[in-house]
């Protein structure tokens, strides 16, 4: 079931409403079903992934705490990691693996490929589950942590509904002792967790969805537009995923907060970044330290006796962090280019550039445009439908047509001048709103138990009207006339 | 939760549930559909004793007011766009729970099916949307929609809050936070204003509609109907189904409703249900073709006359069942009443109007210009003429005569070329200017004379010779209306329809046109050489450009989806240099007729020469042409959507010229 849906509104408050009234020891029951439901509410099939996933790390990790020898402890984590990447192989990557392969086989031996491309559907937050199971087992691995008994606990830390098919991606240390905790409801809590919540739904519903009308008609036909088009097409992507994919973390953390659950924290105002690197450490915050963790701390991370390790590290995470996005090539030359960027970034710290760049003192804000900048050439190749489509926007970018800003042109791009007047001023809210707390260094923008229930019920109001949903095919209502 | 918090989580509660009924009330539409389930809710209990049910064709027709007044009991329209049968059921249980009611009136269009399922989305969405929570609305969302749409129904917003980009959405908001719902009119009607055929006063009795066959309902409405009827046998309700007065239209309206009225009489007769078949409702009415708005709607005089006769019946009939009824609105329906009689007043004095607007324009006067001036000495007009160059060579008698009539006492000049300037508001009785001057005239609204006037437009007007600049201008708050011809230039503008009605130009000075003559018409039709007709069953072929057309009784039927008509006749052999054409054609109100013409100088589309009317309803449509070398005829039937009939079309070769 989607956040934003009827159904989640419904389903959300019902489970918080049973979580309260029945006893402690139940309460690891109620969430675990409730999660399937969840999941299922979108494919039932799929759910088995889910508990084959569940049933192998929860074996697989006692039996690596219980065995002594390493050759079995190894073993063990070997076989863990090829059930969950083998399942995630098999239904993210192998159609695009399999054309690859595809392509090159017929190139070099003119020969027909057998292999025909599996026709499933991606099962929703696959990539998400499988790494947070992934980290537990990793960690019990590394004797970091002891595995979890409880089956019922384990089965809920991997399905835990808020977080389930889009993070954050929580670490065991951190979600299980909560989820074993007996929460108390707590009225302030609450009133903060629907605040956040709503803030979430605003975004998602009144700026994300309106946004992407442009963005989707753009980079769905490239070759109809040209210069100006592409740059605020890209802006509005770099806005639309941004609101979108924090959207969903702010209704997780919101949602997990009303069962006095506290998720990490997975944006922190990227777009205010004065590097790519620093820009990493803002964005999709749960993923970018699982991929520190558990891939570039071991190949070798930036302890290399030779530096151009360090590089090479930096590249291969970036490009698989590419590939974990989405199977195409544009995400893995995104992905690429991001390793790039952040190693040139590292390579002009060092020695005398870094020593001329401290000095030069650059103004903040003109390292945030270089950032900005480097973002959205970065968003281009992300948001492209094909490799091919990227190429003619870089071709057709410099093109000036700025005319089009004024002529009325923008009124073609699938919004009217109501939304895109609405769209202008939510956006300059939002970034007002967070280069506030960005800047005064707070954390709400607003204090008081009282207070923050008026603008919750104000933001609600706001997303049922303002919001872009709903859009009822009939609304000329011809009816209207007899 | 410590009892402070209590306090103010309920107090968020309450301000939340404040505003999403505050955006509710005011993003939904306020149309009278929308406002029938307020209007209900506002009526005291147990006041309504006749409920008429059904689909537009119901609320469009019962005027709670005159049926009020007539029965001496209280009555109530819950009649909304498109409700069929399997709605009716839960909104009669609805109107149970406050009124006790003594007789229902189902209208028979909703036992019917003829929408789609777009229509269908919206027809729920009015009967349920302001319809107050209750297991009954849930039952019915339940029974009318698919699952998947039930949340849809039931928090309605969805498919309203993007009324926020409509224009006048504030203004409405400012009524809605001005009007309190005890000022809701359960007496409310509103009429439909247009007219179906302003001149053919005829009745609309078909005998196609006059059948004795008989057709069944699909046993799906018959179920439903069933459960009306056991909502009314259980509750002592008398069920009456009655049909209104409708005209034959293809496509939009079953033809259908007297056989199934026939069909459900033996059911009828075994369940106590009364039927008023199609005959009798229609003889009885004496609704015509002008007492429609459209082919399936009354307006407002047929909806009086057809609520006079309901209400007439009903109480001769069931006099015994409504004795012992109050009548609670017996002010209010008085009151209403009045209010109403005024609005028909002003209803059939447009309609006159209208008619007279149609007379103008359904002939071409040019071969007639003291004909015209009589025409046009009305005083509901204001008639603005203006010369251009030498208007004085055959100006005789009769003009002059009929023009004094109208209060312009020039005497033409045979002379000199004169430029003249004349403005009656109201005819001979009413304001009049007038200026006569060898130089050029300029008048315009900045003039105390022009003020006097009491014009409801800014005016400017020139009248000017061939020395002083050529120009005949007639311009209503900027707009151009003269037709800037050589010699009289005329415009009339309607005082009751705000509109100008006829814009003409005579050209005086020119002896082929002979504007002057009356008795002598140039061609008689009569004597005329028909070279050309389309056997329109056969002869299809031979016009190109219709798309969809059928042959019918009596015509070709064309029908129109909102791209413009047209047909086009294409190198007509034999024609000479004087043609008329004769054209009966049966088209919407106020369709824009263009016949174009090419002859055989004209190789390019665009140099047709063109005629353009109006057309209402069936016409016969003359027209002739003079020294033209014709090959091509182009008719373009205006763009409106609709069904035209063209029942014949005649070329004729204008040979015998009387002199």
């Amino acid at each position: 079931m989607s956040f934003n849906s009827i159904e989640f509104i419904l389903f959300l408050p019902l489970v918080v409403i049973l979580y309260y009234a029945i006893p402690y020891k139940f309460r690891w029951v109620l969430l675990l079903l409730v999660s399937y439901f969840f999941y299922m509410f979108w494919n039932p099939k799929y759910i088995i992934l889910i508990i084959i996933s569940t049933l192998v790390d929860y074996i697989a990790s006692i039996f690596i705490e219980k065995s002594k020898e390493k050759t079995k402890k190894k073993f063990l984590m070997v076989i863990s990691l090829s059930v969950n990447l083998g399942l995630l192989f098999v239904f993210k990557y192998f159609n695009f693996f399999n054309g690859v392969a595809n392509s090159v086989f017929e190139q070099l031996t003119n020969v027909e490929y057998q292999i025909g491309s599996l026709k499933y559907l991606l099962p929703i937050g696959i990539s998400f589950y499988t790494f947070q199971t992934l980290s537990y087992t990793i960690d019990v691995y590394r004797g970091k942590r002891k595995a979890e008994r409880h089956l019922g606990y384990f089965a809920l830390y991997v399905t835990f509904f808020p977080q389930l098919v889009a993070g954050p991606i929580e670490r065991s240390d951190k979600l299980i002792p909560q989820l074993k905790k007996k929460h108390k409801f707590d009225y302030y809590q609450t009133i903060q967790a629907l605040l956040r919540i709503a803030w979430g739904m605003f975004k998602k519903v009144v700026i994300a969805d309106r946004v992407a009308v442009i963005v989707n008609n753009v980079f769905g036909n490239v070759t109809e537009y040209s210069g100006i088009y592409y740059i605020i097409a890209t802006i509005g992507f770099a806005v639309q995923v941004y609101c979108d994919f924090s959207a969903y973390s702010d209704i997780a953390i919101g949602s997990a907060k009303l069962m006095g659950i506290s998720l990490m924290e997975n944006f922190n105002m990227p777009y205010f970044s004065k590097s790519i690197s620093e820009f990493w450490t803002r964005w999709h915050i749960s993923l970018a330290s699982w991929f520190k963790d558990y891939l570039y701390i071991p190949l070798g991370g930036s302890r290399n006796k030779e530096k151009w390790k360090t590089y090479r590290n930096l590249i291969v995470v970036f490009a698989v962090s590419g590939l974990w996005h989405g199977a195409d090539w544009n995400y893995i030359l995104w992905g690429l280019l991001n390793g790039i960027y952040v190693s040139i970034e590292r390579w002009l710290k060092k020695g005398k550039t870094g020593a001329l760049l401290h000095k030069l003192k650059i103004p903040g804000f003109l390292q945030q445009i270089y950032a900005i900048s480097l973002i959205l050439i970065g968003f281009i190749v992300f948001r492209s439908n094909s490799v091919g489509d990227f190429i003619f926007i870089f071709k057709h970018l410099f093109i000036n047509n700025l005319f089009v800003l004024f002529d009325g042109s923008l009124l073609k791009l699938g919004l009217d001048g109501n939304d895109l007047k609405l769209l202008a001023a939510v956006i300059i809210w939002l970034f007002s709103v967070e280069a506030y707390k960005h800047y005064a260094k707070k954390e709400t923008l607003i204090n008081g138990d009282f207070v923050q229930g008026l603008a919750t019920i104000f933001l609600i109001l706001f997303i049922i009207v303002f919001g872009f949903y709903g859009e009822y095919e009939a609304l000329q209502f011809i009816y209207f006339q007899f | 939760m410590k009892a402070n918090n209590a306090i103010k989580a309920l107090l968020l509660i309450i301000v939340l549930s404040i505003g999403l009924l505050g955006i509710n009330t005011l993003l939904y539409p306020k149309t009278m559909h929308m406002d029938k389930w307020r209007e209900f809710y506002a009526l005291q209990d147990d006041t309504i004793d006749v409920l008429f049910l059904g689909s537009s064709h119901s609320h469009r027709t019962f005027i709670p007011a005159v049926i009020n007044e007539t029965m001496q009991v209280d009555s109530f329209s819950l009649g909304m766009n498109g409700t069929g049968i399997a709605q009716l059921k839960y909104l009669l249980i609805e109107a149970n729970k406050t009124q006790q009611v003594k007789i229902v009136v189902i209208e028979a269009f909703s036992l019917m099916e003829f929408d789609t399922e777009r229509d269908k989305k919206e027809i729920f969405h009015f009967a349920f949307d302001t319809m107050k929570l209750s297991i009954n609305k849930i039952n019915a969302i339940k029974a009318n929609v698919e699952k998947k749409d039930i949340l849809e129904y039931l928090f309605p917003i969805k498919t309203y809050h993007l009324r926020w980009k409509e224009e006048d959405i504030d203004k409405e908001i400012g009524l809605v936070l001005k009007t309190k719902a005890s000022t809701l009119n359960p007496l409310n009607f509103t009429p439909m204003t247009n007219l179906y055929s302003p001149t053919y006063n005829e009745p609309i009795i078909n005998e196609r509609f006059l059948t004795n066959e008989k057709k069944s309902l699909v046993s799906e409405y018959q179920k439903q109907l069933d459960d009306v009827v056991a909502i009314c046998n259980e509750n002592n309700i008398q069920l009456v189904i009655t049909c209104v007065p409708y005209v034959e239209q293809k496509d939009i309206l079953p033809y259908e409703m007297n056989e199934y009225l026939n069909g459900l009489n033996d059911y009828a007769n075994e369940n106590n249900i009364d039927i008023i078949n199609y005959s009798d409702m229609s003889k009885h009415t004496n609704v015509y073709r002008s007492d429609l708005s459209d082919s399936g709607h009354v307006n407002l005089t047929g909806a009086n006359k057809v609520s006079n006769y309901i209400a007439t019946y009903l109480s001769e009939k069931y006099s015994e069942i409504l004795n012992e009824c109050i009548y609670d609105y017996h002010a209010e329906s008085k009151k209403e009443l009045e209010d109403l009689e005024k609005e028909i007043e002003e209803f059939e004095l447009r309609n006159s109007r209208l008619q007279k607007r149609e007379l103008l324009n359904s002939n071409d006067y040019s071969s007639n210009l003291a004909y015209y001036l009589e025409l046009i000495n009305d005083p509901n007009y204001i008639v603005l003429v203006s010369t251009k160059n030498n208007i004085n060579t055959y100006v005789n008698n009769d003009i002059q005569d009929n023009f004094s009539k109208l209060g312009f006492d020039a005497n033409f000049s045979k002379e000199q070329e004169e430029n003249y300037i004349f403005i009656s508001n109201g005819g001979p009785l009413g304001n009049i200017y007038s200026r006569t001057s060898t130089s050029k005239i300029i008048v315009s609204s900045d003039q105390q004379e022009i003020q006097d006037l009491k014009l409801p437009f800014k005016l400017d007007m020139v009248s000017s010779s061939s020395t002083t600049g050529s120009l005949s201008a007639v311009d209503f708050n900027g707009k151009m209306h003269s037709e800037n011809e050589d010699g009289f230039n005329i415009v009339v503008y309607d005082k009751v329809l705000h509109w100008v009605v006829h814009t003409a130009g005579f050209n005086t000075n020119d002896i082929e046109q002979r504007y002057y003559d009356r008795e002598k018409v140039k061609y008689n039709i009569s004597q005329g050489e028909v070279i050309y007709t389309i056997n329109i069953k056969e002869e299809l072929s031979k016009v190109s450009g219709i798309s969809m057309s059928i042959p019918i009784d009596g015509g070709i039927l064309i029908t129109s989806n909102s791209e413009e008509p047209s047909f086009t006749i294409q190198d007509i052999k034999g024609l000479s240099n004087h043609i008329a054409i004769r054209l009966v054609i049966e088209a919407p109100e106020y369709t824009k007729l263009e016949v174009l013409f090419k002859d055989k100088s004209r190789t390019f589309y665009d140099d047709y020469k063109e005629v353009t009317q109006l057309l209402f309803g069936e016409n016969e449509i003359l027209i002739e042409i003079h020294d033209t070398d014709i090959t091509d005829i182009k008719f373009n039937l205006g763009d409106l959507s609709g069904d035209y009939i063209i029942k014949s079309l005649e070329i004729f070769n204008l040979n015998n010229e009387m002199d």
